[in-house]
């Protein structure tokens, strides 16, 4: 069976260097104001602020590639969201439609022009020849075709940010959370897992 | 106006009316089931592994393991 590539971030471990976000512009060479990749900042300056490090989520159900009147967004084998550029209008369907705020566009000028959307590739590239100059001009580098992971995740001092088959890094973060005793001291988590009184 | 002055109106227009419906085309394209439309993508091994799937997933595998620092040492 083949792999489900997802990202993990361990909020008890982001630490807001912002080293994913740097890491992921320097690989993709992203365009001024196109950031695929951010961290994210609760109860900024008080006690208890967690980050988390934010950007396509590859959804197994994805509502970008459900509203995509282009139908140009599509699934790869290991579960990876890309799309085609040629194929997409810019109209920003994907954007409204995404919870995490992962679809960017590289221009803002007369009309709403708006160029052609940007995301997260999981460093996968796109549907150009592997390794191509093609590909990397559109959609940046494809360290998956080099057998690597995300340089966002690979880089990560901390080990916050982890990337890879969803299993695999369900385990080490399952381990984590065994090793230091609790689970992501989380917005929402009670909302979500507290057991209600009987 | 004259009763024959309306009828002969009505002669004119009436065709033209019925006639310019003939011009509508239907607005819905054919539903498509979502089926991805763009360029074919090739499998991430094809390029750099040779097409075998099992050397880059062996590749990938460890780059995973190497996330987890627990494998070098245990708090």
């Amino acid at each position: 069976m083949s792999a489900r590539m997802k990202f993990i971030c361990d909020t008890e471990r982001c630490i807001d260097c912002n080293g994913c976000v740097t890491a992921c512009k320097n690989e993709n060479e992203t365009p001024w104001g196109v950031n695929r990749r951010r961290v994210v900042t609760i109860n900024d300056g008080s006690p208890g602020e967690l980050s988390v490090s934010m950007a396509c989520m590859h959804c197994t159900d994805a509502p970008c590639l459900a509203v995509c009147p282009t139908n140009c967004i599509y699934h790869t084998a290991d579960g990876i969201v890309l799309h085609d550029k040629d194929q997409c209008i810019g109209c920003g369907y994907c954007s409204v439609a995404c919870p995490f705020g992962a679809p960017q566009f590289p221009e803002t000028g007369l009309f709403a022009h708006r160029g052609k959307m940007d995301k997260c590739t999981f460093c996968a590239g796109g549907p150009e020849e592997d390794m191509s100059e093609a590909e990397f001009k559109k959609y940046g580098r494809n360290r998956i075709a080099e057998g690597k992971l995300p340089a966002c995740a690979e880089q990560c001092a901390t080990k916050a940010l982890l990337g890879g088959d969803a299993n695999a890094i369900g385990a080490i973060y399952k381990e984590r959370v065994d090793t230091r005793g609790y689970g992501p001291e989380l917005w929402g988590w009670e909302i979500a897992y507290e057991r209600k009184p009987k | 106006m004259s009763a024959g002055r309306s009828l002969r109106r009505i002669a004119l227009l009436g065709p033209l009316l019925l006639l310019g419906g003939c011009l509508e085309v239907p607005q819905y394209p054919p539903y498509e089931n979502g089926a991805y439309a763009g360029k074919k993508d090739n499998l991430q091994f094809q390029r750099g592994f040779g097409n075998d799937p099992e050397k880059w997933n062996a590749a990938i595998a460890q780059r995973v393991r190497g996330q987890n620092e627990y494998l070098r040492s245990k708090p």
